[in-house]
């Protein structure tokens, strides 16, 4: 039964968030909490940006023929290399739609990932968690708005930037009802690009943040949980032919419902709706509300 | 702890609730109807207002310039706008309309300052007048899009073989 219970929990963190403007994810990347050897992971999302807020923190909402649709599938995968230390690879493809126009498709950001369980807990403990440290460097394999060439910015898929974060996971388990928080510390390198027309800009994105607090109910196969996640991005600074500027700093909330089962011992599935309209303060940001659906296999122990 | 998590997660809810987005915001369809009202159906290559605005001064080039909506991007049609330069010293926006010099070429540029990051690239062509010889001085940008809501910039640059040599902006509430 507690198996059951960490196999989903472990389901539950990394379904695929509807990111901020322009593509990429903050979500935790996936990783084990059960003795297994192995997870092997595949999940799609349904995310749709009906809103934009600006710098001041006015929401509006678009109009109907204005949303976008973003459908992301992806390929993960964790493996223990030993007892306590893991390993990881998110590999996302997305498809973006507006207005009527076709898809567009193209690989995102490919996250690779570390993870080492400093805490673990042996026998039970009425309020010793367990926690983990993790380590996760995001690749720019999705290209950015800042070579967007086409129309409504379509063919963007990634945030464009080489990024480190480092984190710590909490996870605590009371009977049916379970906790779990986590902080995510990161920073996105510089990089230059080139517009099609020929002109350079510079981007330094900075430093970014997040947490998520989390908690659940399980009844037997069954998970029922909530979870709630703040996000900042610092101001970026960014230099072009005829000088330097800044954006505004960026937070936006996700708030997701999550509901796990388990059809085998081995396998867990995950439906999740994530929304970013329902807490705030959001500001600088694009508002989408997102339908994920997400299956885990677990091999070996 | 149980009791302690429940307690978070309620103060989260309810501290996040009252800056929510989805209990404070506008509709796009609200706003933009003011914006569409400035819609107005433009005479080809000739500017329709009276008023004598300056909106983007060249000093280098010595040149004026101004924009007129054609349209307003709405659903699935791209935005338009004419452009219009006159020399300030011996015209105005009314007229005569005058090309910047010979091999500078005029480019628009759309960027969005608090996201950092730009929009898709907008084509400019000369205007041509009825009997589809180039109008001087006048411009026609196409595809105008905003990729998102928000406070944008609208860039008008001159270019000499690519290489911007001057550049001025308008602000633009999508």
């Amino acid at each position: 039964m507690f198996i059951k219970i960490l196999f989903l929990l472990c389901a539950l963190e990394n379904i695929l968030y509807a990111a901020a403007c322009c593509s990429g994810s903050n979500a935790l990347p996936a990783f084990i909490t059960t003795d297994d050897k192995w997870l092997l992971g595949v999940g799609t999302s349904y995310s749709k940006i009906i809103g934009d807020v600006a710098e001041s923190g006015d929401s509006i909402f678009r109009r109907d023929n204005e949303e976008q649709i973003n459908l992301t599938h992806k390929v993960e995968t964790s493996y223990m290399i030993k007892e306590g230390f893991q390993a990881g690879l998110v590999v996302p493809v997305q498809q973006r739609q507006q207005r009527n126009s076709t898809y567009k498709s193209q690989i995102s950001d490919v996250r690779a990932s570390t993870f080492y369980e400093f805490l673990p807990e042996y026998t039970y403990s009425k309020w010793k968690p367990r926690g983990f440290v993790y380590f996760v460097v995001t690749f720019p394999t999705g290209e950015s708005v800042y070579e967007s060439d086409q129309s409504e910015g379509l063919n963007s898929f990634g945030k464009g930037f080489y990024s480190v974060g480092i984190g710590n996971f909490w996870l605590k388990r009371w009977n049916i009802l379970d906790a779990n928080f986590f902080y995510q510390l990161g920073y996105s390198v510089p990089r230059s690009f080139q517009d099609r027309e020929g002109m350079g800009i510079k981007v330094y994105p900075g430093f970014a943040a997040t947490a998520s607090i989390g908690s659940g109910l399980n009844f037997g196969n069954y998970r029922v949980g909530l979870r709630v996640q703040p996000n900042y991005l610092q101001r970026k600074k960014i230099i072009t032919a005829v000088g330097e500027g800044y954006s505004a700093s960026e937070v936006y909330w996700d708030t997701a419902v999550d509901f796990g089962f388990l059809p085998a011992d081995y396998l867990s599935i995950v439906i999740s709706y994530t929304d970013q309209t329902l807490l705030g303060p959001a500001r600088n940001t694009t508002l989408s509300r997102t339908l994920g659906l997400s299956a885990q296999y677990r091999l070996g122990i | 702890m149980l009791k302690i998590s429940f307690f978070f997660l309620a103060i989260l809810f309810c501290s996040g609730c009252n800056f929510s987005p989805l209990l404070n915001h506008k509709n796009a369809e609200d706003i933009n109807q003011t914006v569409m009202q400035s819609e107005r159906s433009v005479s080809k290559c000739k500017l329709t207002t009276t008023e004598n605005k300056c909106q983007f001064n060249f000093e280098k080039e010595q040149l004026c310039a101004t924009i007129e909506w054609k349209k307003i991007q709405n659903g699935d049609d791209p935005g338009e706008f004419y452009i219009f330069f006159w020399d300030p010293k011996a015209a105005t926006a009314s007229g005569p309309y005058l090309a910047p010099s010979e091999e500078k070429k005029v480019g628009v540029k759309l960027w969005m300052a608090s996201m950092g990051h730009g929009s898709s690239p907008v084509q400019v062509d000369s205007c041509l007048e009825d009997d589809g010889k180039p109008a001087p001085g006048v411009y026609v940008a196409k595809k105008v899009y905003f990729i998102m809501n928000g406070s944008w910039e609208i860039w008008l640059q001159l270019k000499k073989d690519k290489i911007i040599t001057e550049e001025r902006k308008i602000d633009f509430v999508y």
